[in-house]
């Protein structure tokens, strides 16, 4: 009688599935279209909101100089730093909700957030 | 706010299926009432141990709906337009006796005998406006005075004349089933049909409902969220607004709450009138009435009622929308967004 | 040779199948869960089992008489818990039944068990969305999906056990139950 469990083709067929699912769940949960999203900007003095609907330069000022964001197409990256490292300007862009960039030798945390939708439970018209 | 509202969501949906029926949940229905010549979505959301029976509530509605429904000519209102009198049953006598004390307050800026200048403006088969001599054959017969109400529940009209309880029999049908929710123990719950709201108590832990009043010309926005609810309590909100049934022509727009008055649609200034009061068929017809009696008249009229509040949201003559509310009102001026 | 088992022996062989799915399931009960959303699911064990052994028409019978029993065993019959199992039950049995007709040996129990979870919480999911909470319910979705996946694929270990090393399952395929996948 045979004894050793073995998996087969279509088994592997089933988990591939399963991870497809359980990943498809998890990015629904994350993706906002860029017009909802609103930028979250924390340096050591203060934190920042803004929108991305305009595109515009923003300079935030650390312990190190100023660091220059660029804001475009909804879209958002470093586009310069004084930091020794430049890994925040590598990053590239984000435009997702939940993504963030970072530079931690200026100080300067940025991060997309959702936009505060309003869920009531009825509406009057 | 919106992580509290989600993580409550999850928590009960946990709730739902971790642990099983004997706690107060959350249950949901919605459906279309369907009638001879409106459909009309019907959304009711209940907190308790046990669901209503929603096909008994679905029919609960429709048969109401019909019963109000002057078209129908078996319904008492089509057999009071057809007779001339009729004996109401008591819960239709006060809805009309409803409709008629708020015509006398307003003197006809709510009228239940409207019909013959609804048909007219009927913007649904309109080609051609109404002429000036049609408008004022149509208003002979247009007088809620000459409507003759006995306590005894027997009704009389003049030869000719018609009541269209149109107005207000949506909030009548919300308000039936309300105290059919509340004579089976019901005590929490929401009742939307075709905008009009009427709320009872509140969610679970006594976390007040949100009503969303819709922005009258932009109508994915909103123009604010209204938090209302208290234990024991009943409330209704409902909007009348210039946005709902209308057609324009020559840039002029024909909308369907009407001025007994002059017989065009009412001219007074209104965009929208929200009305908040402790039933439906009572907030349908003051929102209606404040709507065509204009933003001055509307608003202090509705601010001298009792246990009344609106938000009237009127349009200048250079075209800017601007709120104004009654001192008791759940939302601050500076909370409105236009 | 073909064995064709026959009518007594079908109806016998559900029967046990449903005591025992709804034994499991009042085990189940009383074991008190170590996570939210997470169960086993002992009592689809029967059912999974059953796909090998029972004609397509038959394992139907057993997914419904299931579903029903269990409602009015816990006296969820009219309530939307039902709605949820009914849905769920049913979309799984077919995708499970599905797979297993176009795979046949190609799959074991580990995977048919995982596609039904996945259709199962699929369901309930959809379920959920359109009956009680809208979207929110995507908000769970995940762990309700890893929860499923997890368990799904311990039961399909233990029925792949179970299926191989049983005796009992040894004289059912001498009354000719699970011969050939239909």
């Amino acid at each position: 009688m045979k004894k050793r469990i073995s998996l087969k083709l279509f088994d592997f067929f089933s988990f591939g599935l399963a991870l497809f699912v359980l990943l498809f769940s998890i990015i629904i949960n994350f993706s906002g279209s860029g017009s909802d999203l609103t930028l979250l900007v924390k340096t050591r003095e203060a934190d920042y909101v803004y929108d991305l609907k305009e595109n515009r330069e923003l300079v935030f000022e650390g312990p190190l100089g100023d660091t220059v964001i660029e804001i475009k197409d909804k879209m958002l990256r470093v586009l310069r730093s004084p930091c020794p490292e430049q890994i925040c300007v590598n990053s590239g862009w984000i435009s997702h909700q939940g993504q963030w960039l970072g530079c931690l030798p200026n100080q300067v945390f940025l991060s997309l957030e959702g936009k505060v939708e309003n869920e009531v439970d009825a509406y009057s018209y | 706010m919106k992580l509290l509202h989600k993580a409550f969501l999850g928590f009960m949906f946990f709730v739902l299926f971790a642990a099983c029926t004997d706690r107060i949940s959350l249950h949901r229905h919605r459906f279309l009432s369907i009638s001879q010549t409106r459909d009309i979505p019907v959304s009711i959301v209940v907190f308790s141990k046990e669901a209503p029976v929603w096909d008994k509530v679905e029919d609960f509605v429709m048969d109401r709906s019909s019963l109000y429904d002057h078209r129908v000519d078996e319904s008492p209102i089509g057999w009071l337009n057809h007779h001339g009198q009729a004996e109401l049953a008591p819960d239709i006598w006060k809805v009309l006796k409803t409709a008629l004390d708020v015509a006398k307050e307003t003197h006809g800026a709510f009228d239940p005998t409207i019909l013959p200048l609804v048909n007219l403006w009927d913007y649904k088969t309109m080609g051609e406006l109404p002429s000036q001599e049609q408008i004022v054959e149509a208003l002979k017969l247009v007088d809620y005075r000459q409507v003759d109400m006995k306590p005894s529940g027997m009704v009389y009209l003049p030869k000719n004349m018609t009541l269209d309880l149109g107005g207000i029999a949506k909030g009548a049908v919300v308000d039936n089933l309300a105290d059919d929710f509340l004579r089976q123990g019901y005590t929490d719950f929401l009742i939307e049909a075709g905008g009009d709201i009427l709320i009872s108590g509140t969610k679970a832990n006594e976390e007040k409902w949100s009503v969303a009043v819709r922005h009258p010309r932009k109508t994915q926005l909103l123009v604010g969220v209204l938090y209302v609810g208290e234990a024991g309590k009943k409330q209704a909100v409902v909007t009348s607004g210039d946005y709902e049934r209308f057609v324009m022509r020559d840039g002029i727009r024909y909308h369907h709450l009407l001025d007994t008055k002059t017989g065009q649609p009412a001219r007074g200034g209104c965009v929208s009138v929200t009305v908040i009061a402790p039933d439906c068929t009572l907030a349908d017809a003051l929102s209606t009435a404040a709507f065509v009696m204009g933003p001055e008249k509307g608003l202090a009229y509705l601010e001298q009622k009792t246990n009344v509040e609106g938000l009237i949201i009127l349009e200048k003559p250079d075209g800017e929308l601007e709120p104004r509310l009654t001192s008791g009102f759940p939302l601050k001026l500076g909370d409105i967004k236009l | 040779m073909k064995l064709m088992p026959t009518v007594t022996e079908t109806g016998r062989l559900i029967s046990i199948l449903i005591g025992l799915s709804l034994v499991l399931s009042t085990l189940e009960m009383m074991i008190p869960k170590p996570v939210p959303f997470f169960r086993l699911g002992l009592s689809n064990l029967p059912l999974v089992l059953s796909l090998r052994l029972l004609k397509t028409r038959d394992i139907f019978i057993l997914a419904l008489a299931k579903v029903f029993l269990q409602a009015m065993l816990y006296g969820t019959l009219f309530s939307y818990i039902f709605v949820f199992s009914f849905s769920g039950t049913l979309l799984s049995v077919c995708l499970m039944v599905l797979a297993l007709r176009l795979f046949k040996n190609n799959i074991s129990f580990i995977g048919i068990s995982l596609l039904g979870a996945l259709a199962f919480n699929s369901a309930q999911l959809f379920a959920a969305y359109f009956i009680l909470l809208g979207k929110s319910v995507f908000l769970v979705a995940p762990f309700f999906y890893l929860a499923g996946i997890v368990s799904s694929v311990i039961l399909g270990y233990v029925v792949e056990r179970f299926y191989r090393e049983s005796q009992w399952l040894r004289l059912l395929e001498a009354q000719g139950f699970g011969q050939e996948v239909p």
